[in-house]
């Protein structure tokens, strides 16, 4: 015989929709939270990608600079080279306004960390830089 | 379908005297007064058919109320049975009997099966059959019935009462029931799907810490990017101004005599004649600054 008042099993199956319900809606919570969390890792480690690839590129960057203080065209510019631990301090006491553009753009158009600069017109041709770059 | 069941057995009536139950567990012969039934002949292969048609085909016989149905083939004829789950069971707790003292019960009609003569059930009532049909009748309308040992009856097709019958239609419970577990199974198949798929995203994200080089907390990398950031916007803030003070067109006898960057300030010291249009042409341009300007050369200041 049924013994079980069908309106008992009835609730209870209720309960258990509701308890299935507010677990699906937890989960759903849940994969939000990890899919939102997921957007801003991804975004936080493009963004610090994209920045560690311009500035944190010490070792490229000294070796760059060197080479370009080596060019040919600035040999008669006379840059010097002083370096204490990451600050590396740079100067020419005359440079022509051709090997001034050459060296400003070369500065500027690449991700040198600058800390300070000088630029001094000596003439209508030549001047004077004095630059420091600290990594 | 045939019961011999060492329980003892009790034929009840609406004028049985209240039991005082001797033993734990009784079989139960329900008299025919509790019950309606019909020998029916119909078209039909099997009984499952016939009983989808029982409401209508007793609905002019039955008082008003909730009924259960029940029907078996005997030879080529349907027996068809409607009976109140309900008012049986009051009647046997009225006699004394729980339900949980009822092991089976049974129609009379069926326990009867293949006996001929009347049986005397009481001084006052008997059984009598008449076209197949047993039919309960005070005794003094009965010729000669017989005494019998209900004890010796073969029990057949036990019934299944049900308790809550009146409270909600079997059928609509069934189908409630279903929908309900139904949609638990879909929401509870979905969460294990959401699951894995929360545990899939889990996982890429701490594929891009090993792919990304990334420092273990939200919090490191969020000082890192943060210290990067406000490099990157420094940076770029000395390029831009400097790019627009160096490509600016200066008026005729004007040079810039010199560029300075110092801390936060950039520093541009301008040689003119005609300082107010520099001035002009400067203002012109996306910096914030102050300016000093003397008779022969102007100097302005930006804070970056």
């Amino acid at each position: 015989m049924n013994r079980i008042n069908p309106l008992y099993l009835l609730a209870f199956f209720f309960l258990l929709c509701i308890g299935s319900l507010y677990s699906l809606t937890h989960a759903k919570d849940a994969r939000e939270s990890a899919r939102k969390s997921y957007e801003e890792t991804y975004s936080l480690a493009h963004d610090l990608q994209g920045l560690r690839n311009v500035y944190d590129q010490k070792e490229q960057q000294q070796k760059s600079l060197s080479l370009l203080l080596d060019h040919p065209s600035l040999r008669s510019a006379n840059f010097t080279k002083e370096q204490k631990n990451t600050l590396w301090h740079v100067r020419s006491t005359r440079l022509d306004k051709k090997q001034l553009d050459m060296f400003l753009g070369k500065i500027l158009n690449a991700g040198y960390p600058l800390k300070g600069f000088s630029i001094e017109r000596l003439d209508n041709e030549n001047a004077t830089i004095d630059m420091e770059i600290q990594w | 379908m045939f019961t011999k069941s060492k329980l003892p057995t009790l034929y009840v009536d609406k004028d049985t005297p209240s039991i005082q139950p001797l033993q734990e567990r009784y079989n139960v012969i329900l008299s025919p007064s509790l019950y309606w039934v019909k020998k029916l002949t119909l078209p039909m292969r099997y009984a499952r058919e016939v009983k989808k048609l029982l409401p209508s085909i007793f609905e002019d016989l039955l008082p008003e109320g909730n009924y259960s149905y029940y029907v078996y083939k005997h030879e080529d004829a349907y027996i068809a049975f409607a009976y109140d789950d309900r008012e049986i069971f009051s009647l046997l707790e009225n006699k004394g009997l729980s339900s949980n003292s009822v092991a089976k019960i049974f129609f009379a009609q069926n326990v009867l099966e293949g006996i001929t003569h009347p049986i005397a059930i009481s001084q006052e009532e008997a059984l009598f059959e008449k076209e197949g049909i047993w039919l309960s009748l005070p005794r003094n309308w009965v010729e000669s019935p017989q005494e019998i040992d209900i004890e010796t009856l073969e029990l057949k097709h036990p019934l299944t009462l049900s308790t809550f019958a009146h409270i909600i239609d079997p059928k609509i419970f069934v189908r409630m029931s279903a929908i309900v577990l139904l949609f638990t199974v879909l929401f509870v198949g979905e969460s294990f799907f959401i699951k894995h798929q929360t545990e899939t995203i889990i996982e890429e994200k701490n594929k891009l810490f090993e792919s990304y080089d990334l420092k273990a907390t939200s919090m490191q990398n969020n000082a890192m990017l943060k210290k990067y950031t406000s490099m990157h916007e420094k940076q770029t803030k000395i390029r831009s101004v400097t790019a627009q003070i160096l490509s600016l067109k200066l008026p005729p006898q004007s040079f810039l005599k010199h560029l300075e960057l110092k801390g936060e300030n950039l520093v541009a010291e301008f040689a003119t004649n005609d300082a107010k249009k520099l001035l002009d042409s400067i203002k012109k341009l996306d910096f914030k600054h102050t300016a000093d300007t003397k008779t022969d050369s102007l100097r302005i200041e930006v804070v970056l």
